[in-house]
């Protein structure tokens, strides 16, 4: 489902990703685990098609993210790290908005963005302006956006950010049931237990290269540790 | 003290920012010294001319006046300053949750305010004295100078005290915090242009309304928390979403209404309505004192009330068209991932702001372009003359803003999305001289045949929407290549 070949990215100076190979079968559930300005963010913002590579390609169901931009964004759903949204309209008027943008029918789009609230306990939220919205219900807000159209494939970077324990535990079922689904999510955390709870296999990216891949068990032996966290303190080097 | 370290990280920001717009545009940074000083130049030479050639004897521009509208036009930029700066920000809670007086914060971010205004004012006084040091006949006398800066000051203090005033929570709190305001404002009309002073005078009565106007900081300073916390707060909206407009295409039709709906609830849109509606009072209002022209070269005098029209539309177009324009990419800051991010084609994307932004213009040709015309009685070829080049210019103007928008979107939260104070003046004098052109260019062939000149201004606005087209078009091809 996401693809890339020598995939670079350089911010001046900086290389953010360095020349990476990376496949992300479809159906399952991928986590790109990092330190801060690893170049996990990046990565995703390639597939989202909101950077553009300098080197390499990058695919998503083998669409060309750079030639077929809008029918690349047609199949993903995507939260970004710090999702800021239109705060005068109220979160039913930004789904209707999401929706129409994305040629759903009035009718259809009502019931699944009344499918969406209830997933993600917005009820209330869905008349209320959201510059009135706390950091979690933001959060939600943007997951919601993110996943009430049925996507094929999920990118969410950080998507636990600002979520209490409960929702957290509700994202970790629904991400797990959307890849039984066929679905396919790419996400990005440095919550190692996250990863462990709901990963089918990780990366572990250190300086925009990917110095471990495979499954938890397998990056575990890799990083010579018994768990995830420790796994990823050996691979990329500190205390 | 803790104001003065408010103050000093706002300016090192704004410093900070503007040195790195600056040096990446090296050419407009001059260009803005340039047209800076050729306006004060300009300025220079209309009061020279006034003075050797005289105004109608109802047109009276005394130093009073002169103080009077600086006092109140900085009054008006001080209240759009002090909502971007201390009410509006959410960044304003870092400081708001530090151990200090709420009011330490609103001196501070009034300080800043004013830095900026004064920076701009020191520039334009020495280069007054350096052209009139070196030639020009205009008398500056030391009491207009020191009045100038005065009326300036407390200009700005005022318009920040309203500014938090008239964010109050409830209609009722706004209209009695402006209420308790109003005794300031009526001093400074009755002081500055009902008593009709000597400059001496002037500069008294603006050194009597300063400190009340300082007063009036920090009286209003006490509301701060009130106003922010009204300002940053959602409401909540019952019912099917509200659409402003149908489209036939949904994605546009969905933009389009995005945009009204946050001009509306940001009100943007009632502010554009009143500066629009008070810009044609005052033209009106113009007639009604002046009356018609007697006195000045017959040249002149049947232009003289076409060129206040034109004025008018100029400063409506330029302050509610071309500035949306060029805030029109920028101001989607960090949340263009929802755009970007979505199956839309750049194309829809700016189509929909730049109509969204037209919505805007015929509020400006039905309270500026019009009612003086009709008022004064011009004969209707005048009018249909008129009316065509304000359309032209209206869709000029918007043209001008987009590209400016589009060509070089500036994404800094500290001016929400507004290019920085030199690329605006920049573009205002750009915008001014697209107006000029496009008022003026046909006058020769109007006055030769007026039937040809009046389907020539037709020809230019259609022209004009036209650039409007190509505008778009343009600024399309940028916003596919913006990385967000």
């Amino acid at each position: 489902m996401f693809r890339t070949a020598q995939l670079t990215k350089r911010y001046g100076d900086v290389v953010a990703v360095d020349a990476v190979d990376l496949h992300v079968r479809a159906g399952e559930v991928f986590g790109l685990l990092g330190s801060n300005g690893a170049g996990k963010t990046t990565m995703m913002k390639v597939f989202m098609t909101l950077l553009r590579p300098d080197g390499g390609t990058a695919f998503v169901d083998e669409k060309d993210v750079t030639r077929n931009a809008l029918a690349v964004r047609a199949l993903l759903g995507y939260v970004p790290e710090h999702p800021a949204l239109y705060e005068k309209l109220t979160g039913g008027e930004f789904l209707h908005l999401l929706a129409t943008l994305r040629g759903i029918p009035k009718d259809r789009a009502t019931a699944l963005i009344r499918d969406a609230a209830n997933l993600f306990r917005l009820d209330r939220e869905l008349e209320l302006e959201m510059d009135a919205y706390s950091r979690g219900m933001t959060q939600k807000m943007a997951l919601a956006a993110a996943t009430f159209h049925r996507p094929r494939g999920l990118v969410l970077d950080e998507p636990t950010n600002g979520l209490d324990p409960r929702f957290t535990k509700i994202l970790k079922a629904y991400l797990r049931e959307f890849a039984a689904d066929g679905g396919t999510v790419l996400l990005s955390t440095h919550i190692t237990d996250v990863a462990e709870a709901i990963c089918d296999r990780v990366a572990v990216v250190h300086d925009g290269r990917i110095v471990a891949l495979g499954t938890v068990d397998e990056v575990q032996a890799q990083g010579g540790a018994s768990n995830l966290e420790d796994a990823f303190v050996a691979l990329v080097g500190g205390p | 003290m803790s104001f003065y370290a408010v103050y000093a990280a706002d300016v090192e920001d704004a410093a900070r920012a503007l040195a790195h717009r600056v040096w990446r545009r090296k050419s407009g940074a001059i260009w803005f010294g340039l047209l800076f000083a050729g306006t004060v130049w300009l300025a220079l030479r209309l009061a020279e001319i006034s003075l050797t050639v005289g105004l109608p004897p109802s047109l009276q521009v005394t130093p009073g006046t002169l103080l009077f509208l600086a006092f109140f036009g900085m009054l008006a930029k001080g209240a759009v300053d002090a909502y971007h700066r201390a009410i509006r920000p959410e960044s304003l809670v870092f400081l708001l949750a530090q151990p200090m007086r709420r009011e330490s914060v609103a001196l501070g971010k009034f300080f800043t305010v004013l830095w900026t205004n004064l920076a701009f004012l020191a520039g334009a006084l020495a280069l007054a004295t350096v052209f009139v040091a070196s030639g020009m006949d205009v008398p500056l006398p030391w009491e207009f100078g020191a009045g100038l800066v005065l009326a300036v000051v407390a200009g700005l203090a005022s318009g920040f005290a309203l500014a938090v005033l008239g964010s109050l929570s409830t209609w009722r709190r706004k209209a009695a915090g402006l209420a308790s305001y109003a005794p300031v404002i009526g001093l400074a009309y009755v002081a500055l242009l009902a008593a009709n002073p000597t400059v001496r005078d002037a500069f008294l009565a603006v050194a009597v309304l300063l400190p009340l106007s300082l007063l009036g900081v920090l009286g209003s300073a006490r509301f701060l928390l009130e106003a922010w916390n009204n300002q940053t707060a959602g409401r909540r909206r019952v019912g099917e979403p509200r659409s402003y407009v149908r489209l036939p295409d949904p994605q546009m039709d969905a933009l389009v209404n995005l945009e009204l709906k946050t001009m509306v609830r940001k009100r943007q849109v009632l502010l554009s309505l009143a500066t629009t509606v008070v810009v044609g009072i005052a033209l009106v209002s113009t007639y009604a004192v002046v009356g018609p022209p007697v006195g000045l070269d017959p040249r002149f005098a049947s232009l003289f009330y076409p060129i206040i029209v034109a004025a008018g539309v100029y400063v409506v177009a330029a302050t509610q068209l071309t500035v949306p324009g060029m805030a029109a990419l920028g101001k989607e800051l960090d949340r263009l991932w929802i755009l970007k991010s979505h199956p839309v084609p750049g194309r829809t994307v700016y189509s929909a702001k730049a109509a969204a932004i037209l919505f805007l213009a015929p509020s400006l040709l039905v309270a500026v372009a019009l009612p003086l015309p009709l008022v004064a009685g011009f004969r209707w070829e005048v009018v249909a003359y008129l009316l065509a080049t304000s359309v032209a210019v209206t869709f000029g103007l918007v043209a001008l803003g987009l590209y400016v928008g589009g060509r070089s979107p500036n994404f800094d939260p500290n001016t929400q999305g507004l290019p920085d104070s030199i690329a605006m003046y920049n573009v205002f004098r750009a915008a001014l001289f697209v107006a000029f052109v496009l008022f003026a260019a046909l006058v020769p062939l109007y006055q030769a045949d007026r039937a040809l000149g009046i389907l020539g201004a037709i020809l230019v606005a259609d022209l004009a929407a036209l650039s409007v087209v190509i505008v778009s078009v343009g600024a399309t091809r940028r916003y596919d290549l913006l990385e967000a």
